[in-house]
């Protein structure tokens, strides 16, 4: 067979091995060796690269790990967050008063306002943060008056211990937001403001759970 | 752990020791004991309310809670009762004006070992060993002992310390001013908290495991083995970060948003677990194991 | 978080696991990227023969998907959206360097050299041996043009179908046909070369040894 008439198939060739027979190229195969020898050879390589698809390999971890990091770092996934609420809320309390209410409901959405990552403008909202700061002290301040007005502790030593820790919480509070003043764009001093009033409404709601327990 | 099970009697007597090896000092002898016995079936609740005395807790094979009591006083009643698959053990104040000394109630209790306690306990002290249910323990001032727990473990305190050895699961720990110490365990996730206490963790790192301590003011020393396996995130606002782990890459978290600006990041080794840790103005150590 | 449908395995199915992705869990993102990272992997490997590149290169195909996530429609398989991306993510380097990329959209015409099977004249057997040593066949993938070799690996190697790669490649389905062929023919080439380059060094070294 000649080589043009090969060309003349070399379409037919390609079908042939996508499975489309036609009964002209049946006829030359039958004659051309060369054309026998194409086909046979595509099927070997074929079945051998079918092999080669079988075998796949493993990246190493590290990919996993450059790619977390850069997935947390554009916020696109959400990364573990610190937050002492989950550790609070396995100690589930009845709801006693409206002043021990609304200490939980203060506990429970206490939250300063996050660092939005894809605003560009969301650093610059200090004065937000900071009244909503002011908010959360006002609360504070209502709810802990009202708490000591009712608090009665029969031991000495955890009256002692509650009320040296509610001094540090309102110190911790207090320098929380100085940082945050500071450092209004620094998320850390923003997850440490938001522990400080946790902290101190927890203090709040257990010196309440407290008195009715022990009555 | 064999248990010197005390006499059934609610008279006068010496209150033996349920385990020496459980007990943290010498008992006092008490005028009143309760002991009672529950049958129980899989995955008991037991819920234990006790303002001040010693709580023991361990474990045994039957499916049986036992509960021992002894106080002195005669100003406080201590009750237990089954309610279903619970145990409700309960001290109680007899009359309004109870001094601290008179609240006192020392309790010994034997679970099963899927057993999910529930603790109040505000002064004293608390030990729970080898009970693998949930444990919530919460104290005031009552340092708590866990050792050779798993399940989920929550504690929270005010100015209690918190010690925990060879236990697994999940733990949580909050206390105000308590240290805490988290030694030879194996935990898949541990997110621990002390405004003004110390940090001490001696544990290992679990492939795909969480690791978050923070202080406000209290150290944080964090100790590891070359090989350990995990990614590290340190920050600290306006403390010191003390650091011989050799992290890859050892790169200062470039985003301004990022809550670790002020610390640093890197993987250990192969970097599977995530280790978060960090401080307001506390000293963060991390160390290598001798 | 609404509890998710699972099968009765116990696992999560896929279109759950997507659409907490689409929520931004993390653990979902991971079980997609567990799935399918060694089918990603070794597809760039094959494209790039290199370890490390083959690694950036997932890296940055994962990057995209999980970037691209929220706009998923369910158009198409998940896993041929995901392979289109890693497939352009390393066609895109490719380019960025010297070798040329073959383009998907030429005509089906038989170009000048014919794709038809060549005539050697004078030539020893005109076919590969029974069965081609797989390192020549991985040596002679490494010498396709990029775009050849793109549609190779996908269909030969990987198995996709030509109406996937056509989808993948955003090419017609007469052109994943076409150019697979051309592929397999210029395979052939090279493997009829290497073939009679190991029998010359064969004869070399016979000769040597009488010497």
């Amino acid at each position: 067979m000649s080589s043009t008439e090969c060309a003349r198939f070399a379409g037919d060739l390609g079908n042939w091995m996508e499975g489309q027979r036609s009964g002209a190229f049946s006829e030359h195969l039958a004659g051309c060796e060369a054309c026998r020898g194409a086909l046979a050879d595509m099927e070997v390589i074929c079945a051998e690269a079918s092999l080669l698809g079988s075998e796949t390999w493993e990246p190493s971890p590290r990919v996993w790990l450059s790619l977390r990091t850069q997935l947390e770092r554009e916020g696109i996934v959400r990364a573990p967050r610190w937050n002492l609420r989950s550790i609070f809320s396995q100690f589930p309390r009845p709801a006693l008063s409206f002043a021990y209410a609304a200490l939980l409901v203060l506990a429970a959405v206490l939250v300063i306002p996050k660092a939005n990552h894809t605003d560009p403008t969301a650093w610059d909202k200090e004065p937000e943060i900071t009244s909503s700061a002011a908010a959360y002290d006002k609360q504070l301040t209502s709810a802990e008056g009202q708490t000591m007005l009712a608090w009665s502790e029969p031991d000495p030593e955890i009256a002692a211990a509650i009320k040296a820790d509610l001094s540090l919480a309102d110190e911790h509070i207090s320098l929380c937001r100085q940082t945050v003043r500071e450092q209004p764009q620094n998320e850390l001093a923003r997850d440490y403001l938001n522990d400080a009033y946790q902290q101190k409404a927890e203090l709040l709601a257990t010196m309440v759970e407290r008195g009715v327990n022990l009555q | 752990m064999n248990a010197t099970l005390p006499a059934r009697s609610i008279s006068m007597r010496a209150w033996p020791a349920v385990s020496i090896a459980l007990l943290l000092t010498a008992a006092p002898s008490f005028a009143n004991h309760l002991e009672k016995h529950f049958p129980v079936e899989a995955h008991p609740v037991v819920v234990i309310h006790n303002p001040s005395g010693r709580l023991t807790i361990q474990s045994w094979s039957k499916a049986e809670v036992q509960v021992v009591a002894d106080h002195a006083s005669d100003e406080i009643a201590v009750d237990a009762m089954q309610k279903g698959n619970m145990i409700d053990v309960r001290t109680r104040l007899l009359s309004q004006s109870v001094s601290p000394d008179q609240l006192r109630a020392d309790y010994a209790l034997i679970v099963p070992q899927d057993a999910e306690l529930q603790i109040h306990n505000d002064s004293g002290t608390v030990q729970v060993v080898r009970v693998f249910g949930d444990t919530a323990v919460e104290t005031a001032t009552a340092p708590v002992v866990m050792e050779d727990m798993g399940g989920h473990l929550s504690v929270k305190t005010i100015g209690g310390a918190v010690e925990c050895t060879r236990c697994s699961g999940r733990l949580e720990v909050f206390s105000f001013t308590g240290n805490l110490r988290l030694l030879q365990s194996h935990n898949s996730s541990v997110r621990a908290f002390t405004a003004n206490g110390s940090i001490f963790f001696d544990s290992d790192f679990l492939p795909n495991g969480l690791y978050m301590l923070r202080t406000f003011s209290g150290a944080i020393d964090l100790l590891f083995s070359p090989g350990d396996s995990f990614t590290l995130q340190t920050g600290s606002l306006r403390g010191t970060i003390n650091n011989e782990a050799r992290l890859t890459p050892t790169v200062r978290a470039p985003a301004r948003s990022s809550r670790f600006a002020s610390g640093m990041f890197g993987s250990n080794s192969q970097g599977s677990a995530r280790v978060e840790v960090t401080s307001f103005d506390g000293t963060i150590n991390i160390r290598k194991r001798e | 978080m609404a509890r998710a449908r699972r099968t009765e395995t116990g696992e999560l199915s896929d279109a759950e696991i997507l659409r907490l992705a689409q929520q931004g869990d993390p653990a979902a993102f991971e079980r997609i990227y567990e799935l399918h990272k060694r089918r990603v992997y070794s597809l760039c490997l094959r494209m790039v023969g290199n370890t490390t590149e083959a690694e950036d290169l997932t890296q940055e195909a994962f990057l995209q998907l999980f970037r691209k996530i929220g706009t998923f429609r369910g158009e198409s398989a998940f896993s041929t959206w995901l392979h289109r991306l890693a497939v352009n993510v390393v066609l895109m380097r490719l380019r960025k360097k010297t070798v040329p990329v073959t383009s998907l959209d030429e005509s089906t015409e038989p170009d000048d050299e014919g794709s038809g099977p060549r005539r050697d004249f004078g030539g020893p057997d005109l076919r590969l041996s029974g069965s081609i040593d797989r390192m020549n066949l991985q040596r002679a993938m490494e010498q396709l043009p990029q775009g050849y070799r793109a549609i190779f690996v996908l269909h030969d190697v990987q198995g996709y179908e030509h109406n996937e790669i056509a989808d993948i490649m955003e090419c017609s389905i007469g052109n994943s046909k076409s150019q697979l062929h051309k592929a397999r023919m210029r395979l052939r080439e090279l493997l009829h070369e290497a073939e009679r380059d190991q029998a010359r060094e064969k004869r070399r070294a016979a000769d040597d040894a009488q010497d």
